[in-house]
């Protein structure tokens, strides 16, 4: 990563008011506008770079520039965002890797909150965030190093090592926002469909699911991972079929990148230990597994298209160990469970399967976020 | 033939195959016999053969068992009934365990006795004094560890601790004999078991995991306890879940200069619950250099291929790979298991270097193991 060391320039306190703040945000969502635009040079540079650098086929970045990237929100709604998130001085990012559309929200967060916004690129990844800055040079800047002054917000993204490496450094009155390791789980109730026509509406919930899967390679912090299955295990055989199903045909539309060496070594491990342990089918270059001994532990299986299904109880016994965890809850259930899952995971999204991976742009995609004054 | 029947069958000819130290037939044949038997009885593994297209003709072609599966699920020929023993894996609190289920414990008595003599009996010595720096392990105890540990007790010791041990009962589960427990290392003990073996004038062999000697060597705080000429001390285990870790090259330092050992009589053994045969490293009697850490044998009875984590093909000599072990001992359960450390070979010997660098591959990722409690 090569940006230059500068910053925008900082403007009086008074001429960062609400409707420019608003202004602001607005234009980076312009700018990732652009990126997304596959006729806007920046759209044809995107194009060209991220396949490289997010590890992601062609047509998952095209996935995710149309269909991941808020470029939606209104005035109205960034009014309504403005006013509730307090102004400091600076704010720095730095970002991660996992989802290459996630600075567009972040930054836009930040110059809402800060009149000089700093971003530090994921090594691996830096395409994304050098294209945002080369749509809106005043409104951010691409540096090597954050530099943070008492009273700057810190956001840092990505895993938990990094995390804590940061915040070590960071000096004190500095306020930290840990942005660690989630993951989305899907939850499905069997009961919630009628038993004439079940099968078809399971086929139909597989589908979604897997749309909600495929987006970045299942490397998102909102990427779900697991599905509980409230049902019988003739119903759950017949729902993670269908969900490989699903995604092979997706593959074909959006092939599968290639996955880093240690991703492929444990998705190899993982394959070969459920072949054996359970029941495993084959999803394009992924895989689906199925449990249905109602185990209480979980079993969360490597990114790459890969997803276990369990089947559980109403309880979602699987479900407590992994609490802490999860960012992210796609339901396909009744009214009972999908108010039980909102209450007993507060800090999660619970939102219907095929739409975990378009968070509206209400704040931080992950909530369980709890910043602290250094 | 039943499965019973089959099974006894195998558990003798391997026990006959470890007594001529592999020449009474091709190791291959041997696990090629085992695989197939199991491919009968195990349906996971049938399913696991189907997938991987692998063949019970080579044995380079029989897919590896991981470890994550004893986590997961039942891992034996034979149903829970007929278990001799369970041993369990470690894990930390509230993570799944994984269970080894031996149907019979013969075999595995046969093959840790059998390296365990080697290793750490100096030549010409038949007995020796040996007691465990470890909570007795009980009869039927669920650690595969503590159940050997016992075993050798019994098998390279056998008599009362005692001076004169004629006309004395031998107990493998005397509290004399088990020198270590949650308040420490029972120091005034392993005097009192070095002064037993200086008088028959036999060495006196400790059996300990690596965190036991750390405490062995907190508690005796600069003191030193002599133990007689030829004693040695063996070394399993690493710190997992411990609080403290120590560099092992300085804790072999510091244990040879607390008993007075020669060097080199530390030796270690390596060995996994979903294992029925061990490594061991050379002692130094045996070895035709000077015997380097962390480097083993493995027993006739056990082979170690350094393989690449994702197409599982073995990787040239002297490149670092994931381990894909044939174990012979395992009669009942899974004769190729891959082991997540990683591994490269050294002409006989394999160097053991631990678990791959886990970075996590991109920022998210949640590996598996970390959820599984680690190994």
């Amino acid at each position: 990563m090569t940006g230059p060391r500068v910053e925008v320039a900082a403007r009086s306190p008074a001429a960062f008011d609400e409707p420019t703040r608003v202004r602001r945000a607005l234009a980076i969502l312009a700018a990732a506008a652009r990126i997304a635009d596959p006729a806007d040079p920046l759209g044809r540079r995107a194009r060209a770079e991220l396949p490289r650098t997010t590890g992601l086929s062609p047509e998952g970045v095209e996935l995710a520039l149309r269909e991941h990237l808020e470029v939606g929100p209104t005035d109205r709604e960034l009014g309504a965002l403005a006013r509730r998130t307090p102004v400091v001085a600076r704010t720095h990012l730095v970002l991660a890797s996992t989802v290459f559309v996630a600075p567009a929200r972040a930054v836009a967060l930040a110059v809402l909150e800060a009149p000089r916004v700093a971003l530090r690129p994921s090594r691996r990844e830096p395409a994304f965030p050098a294209l945002l800055v080369a749509a809106a040079p005043d409104l951010c800047a691409l540096v090597d190093e954050i530099d943070a002054a008492p009273g700057d917000h810190v956001h840092v993204f990505g895993a938990d090592e990094a995390q804590r490496a940061l915040r070590l450094a960071q000096p004190p009155g500095v306020r930290f926002h840990a942005h660690g390791p989630g993951l989305g789980v899907a939850v499905v109730e069997a009961e919630h469909f009628p038993a004439r026509g079940r099968d078809h509406a399971l086929g139909r919930v597989a589908r979604a699911l897997a749309a909600d899967v495929v987006p970045f390679d299942q490397r998102g912090c909102l990427s779900p991972r697991m599905a509980l299955f409230v049902g019988c295990a003739a119903d759950a055989e017949h729902f993670a079929r269908a969900l490989a199903r699903a995604l092979a045909e997706l593959e074909q539309r959006v092939p599968r990148g290639e996955l880093a060496p240690a991703e492929a070594a444990e998705a190899a491990r993982f394959r070969d230990t459920m072949t054996y342990a359970a029941q495993l089918w084959p999803a394009g270059r992924g895989a689906v597994s199925l449990a249905t001994a109602r185990d209480p532990l979980p079993i969360v299986p490597p990114v790459g298209r890969y997803l276990h299904v369990t089947v559980c109880g109403a309880g979602l016994e699987p479900l407590a160990p992994l609490r802490p965890l999860v960012t992210s809850v796609g339901v396909a259930a009744g009214l009972e469970l999908r108010a039980r899952l909102a209450r007993e995971l507060p800090s999660a999204r619970v939102v219907p399967l095929g739409t975990m991976q378009r968070p509206p742009l209400d704040g931080h995609v992950d909530r369980r976020v709890r910043p602290e004054t250094l | 033939m039943s499965l019973l029947e089959e099974s006894d069958l195998l558990h003798a000819r391997v026990r006959r195959y470890l007594a001529a130290a592999g020449a009474a037939e091709p190791f291959e044949t041997l696990a090629l016999a085992l695989a197939r038997f199991q491919a009968r009885w195990i349906p996971g593994f049938a399913r696991l053969l189907d997938a991987r297209s692998g063949s019970l003709e080579e044995l380079a072609k029989v897919p590896g068992v991981p470890t994550d599966a004893f986590r997961l699920t039942r891992v034996a020929v034979h149903p829970p009934e007929l278990d001799e023993a369970r041993f369990e894996t470690s894990g930390t609190t509230g993570a799944r365990a994984g269970v080894h289920a031996l149907r019979s414990t013969a075999t595995y008595a046969a093959i840790s006795t059998w390296g365990a003599r080697r290793a750490l009996l100096p030549p010409g010595v038949a007995r020796a004094v040996v007691v465990g720096l470890a909570p007795c392990p009980g009869p039927a105890g669920r650690s595969s560890l503590g159940w050997m540990m016992r075993r050798l007790v019994e098998e390279l010791d056998g008599r009362a601790l005692r001076v004169d041990a004629t006309g004395a009962a031998f107990d493998a589960d005397d509290p004399a004999r088990w020198l270590a427990g949650g308040s420490g290392v029972d120091v005034a003990g392993l005097e009192r078991a070095a002064r037993v073996a200086r008088e028959r004038a036999e060495p006196l062999v400790v059996l300990a995991t690596a965190f036991a000697l750390v405490r062995l060597v907190d508690d005796l705080d600069g003191r030193r306890v002599e133990l007689p000429r030829g004693s040695v001390v063996m070394e399993t285990g690493g710190f997992k879940g411990r609080s403290r870790e120590v560099d092992p090259v300085d804790l072999r330092s510091a244990v040879e200069r607390a008993l007075r050992l020669a060097p080199g009589h530390v030796i270690g053994e390596y060995g996994m619950t979903e294992l029925t045969s061990q490594l061991w490293e050379a002692p130094p009697w045996c070895a035709s250099d000077s015997p380097r850490l962390r480097r083993f044998r493995p027993v006739p009875t056990l082979r170690v291929d350094p393989v690449d984590p994702v197409t599982l093909a073995p990787v040239p000599e002297g490149e670092l790979g994931i381990a894909r072990i044939t174990d012979l001992g395992n009669v009942d359960s899974a004769v190729v298991v891959l082991a997540q450390d990683q591994v490269r070979r050294v002409g006989d010997e394999v160097e053991l270097l631990g678990r791959a660098p886990g970075a996590p591959a991109r920022g998210c990722s949640l590996a598996l193991e970390s959820l599984l409690g680690g190994a």
